[in-house]
């Protein structure tokens, strides 16, 4: 496989659409940002880091590591949106998170 | 959720905080969660059990413990995870960086959200929050080492303020339950 070319390393940033009744505190807006390893940036992230969201965001940051050593875009462009693990509050659960993943070059 | 199914029992009774208004937990909980009367009075009954978990262990056991995962094996490790680095965690599953120093690898610390799902249960029943039987988790990703070579973490629970680490199945502040339940 190909691995990408520093100028062309990408992160995968998980913004949120929309958020109702969360535990954690997350805003819309609020982002949490990858690097295309599949590794966190705590530092360059803005929402709380729960991992009821992060956790449901890790089977796409291996999507986007195999696109990318495929010389493909980073993320498919299927349905970008991904949900968290609580199921809300109409569903047995609390709060609910959505978050649209993009990507973008390294900052 | 259909309403009418709220009292369904699979293998044993969930709503028996039924009659049960949480009266202590309806106003700071409403206000930080931005509950209005009616969603606050159709939280399902397994909600309501997560939220008792402050009757048992205390009000702000939230904020009281801490979860850590601690690496004990990084061999094939690609990403820079490295035995005896920590990623520390509220109550709540969130990750504490400012008291992190793992490389937050994200196909080694999303299984640990397991542990969270335990701990509500857990803590509803008066027990320590951590399970003593599923505390080892490891990376997602197989390789081509059939899986024998991963990063691996080893879950507990410690006190938020002192760091010491909290064994016991039951806590001290509820060891009277656990003598209730043996007699």
């Amino acid at each position: 496989m190909k691995k990408p070319s520093e100028e062309n390393r990408v992160e995968i940033v998980a913004t949120v659409e929309h958020a109702r009744h969360c535990a954690n505190f997350i805003k819309k807006n609020e982002s949490f940002v990858f690097d295309i390893d599949g590794k966190l940036l705590p530092e360059k992230s803005s929402a709380n880091l729960c991992l009821g969201m992060l956790a449901r965001i890790q089977p796409a940051l291996m999507i986007a590591k195999e696109r990318v050593q495929e010389g493909l875009d980073p993320l498919p462009v299927t349905v970008p949106y991904l949900d968290c693990f609580d199921t809300g509050i109409d569903f047995g659960g609390m709060g609910k998170v959505t978050v649209k993943l993009h990507s973008r070059k390294v900052r | 959720m259909n309403k009418n199914n709220s009292e369904t029992t699979y293998h044993f009774k969930t709503d028996y905080l039924k009659d049960d208004e949480l009266p202590e937990l309806r106003e700071p909980l409403s206000k930080a969660l931005d509950l209005k009367e009616d969603d606050f009075n159709r939280l399902s009954p397994e909600v309501k059990n997560l939220l008792s978990g402050r009757r048992r262990i205390g009000v702000n056991w939230l904020d009281d413990y801490e979860v850590v995962a601690e690496v004990i094996s990084d061999k094939g490790c690609a990403c820079g995870v490295k035995i005896g680095q920590k990623a520390v965690f509220d109550m709540r599953h969130r990750l504490k960086p400012e008291h992190s120093d793992i490389v937050c690898c994200m196909h080694l610390l999303s299984p640990v959200l397991a542990v969270f799902y335990m701990s509500f249960d857990r803590a509803s029943e008066g027990l320590n929050p951590v399970t003593r039987i599923w505390t080892h988790y490891e990376c997602l990703q197989t390789n081509d080492a059939l899986a024998r070579n991963k990063a691996r973490v080893r879950v507990f629970l410690r006190d938020a303020k002192t760091h010491e680490i909290i064994t016991k199945a039951v806590l001290d502040k509820n060891e009277h339950l656990f003598d209730e339940k043996t007699q």
